[in-house]
């Protein structure tokens, strides 16, 4: 069975993006957000991937609930989809992920592996393991990861 | 809630652009995530391919 991403939605910018996991727990509101960072000694465009449920008790975003609306894999390939989305808007960007929970990069880095020769084979992707920084490989322990589409022609 | 909605919505790269969806640039917790990645990476720095 080929896996589809869920309806996205997206701002005229490219930097917010919401969707609905439909599951046993009924809709779920999602929001993802890239968002731009100041690091130092560089000048590259490095974003931030925010991701979470919609709060709308504080109409925020939050990344500690576990929804467990039964379809990880369906609102991985959904967040896979913005990236692509957003990178095609912003080709030159660096996009920074950083689990709030060792389980939940650990699910980010699964999804990674995934994907890895399918909807990301356009993306050099990097780990990083013990304050190090390495080419990403499946069944790594990452405590964050950077990607950025390859080069046109590479 | 609408995914799509043809009146304010246009497609582009297979995803909708709405105006209806708002900046969250101001919302505390994506502030408080932006600045716990920047203290990451001014941490850890860039993998060495982006450094050259």
């Amino acid at each position: 069975m080929t896996l589809t991403h869920y309806p996205l939605e997206t701002n005229p910018e490219f930097l917010d993006y919401e969707f609905l996991s439909i599951g046993p727990k009924g809709e779920i509101r999602k929001l993802v957000r890239f968002t731009r960072m100041e690091v130092a000694d560089t000048s590259l465009d490095i974003y931030n991937l925010a991701f979470g449920d919609y709060d709308k008790v504080g109409n925020t975003i939050d990344d500690d609930i576990i929804t467990d609306n039964k379809d990880p894999n369906q609102v991985l390939l959904t967040v896979a989809a913005a990236v692509l989305a957003f990178t095609a808007r912003h080709p030159e960007a660096l996009v920074f992920v950083q689990g709030n929970t060792p389980v939940r990069m650990r699910y980010y880095t699964m999804g990674v592996a995934t994907h890895l020769d399918g909807t990301l084979k356009g993306f050099d992707i990097w780990g990083n393991i013990e304050e190090e920084w390495e080419l990403f490989r499946p069944n790594r322990r990452y405590i964050g990861l950077l990607a950025r589409r390859k080069a046109e022609g590479v | 809630m609408a995914i799509l909605s043809k009146k304010e919505s246009t497609s582009y790269s297979g995803v909708s652009v709405s105006k209806r969806i708002k900046s969250r640039a101001q919302d505390p917790f994506i502030l408080k995530k932006v600045k716990e990645a920047e203290a990451f990476l001014n941490k850890h720095g860039l993998p060495a391919a982006l450094t050259r």
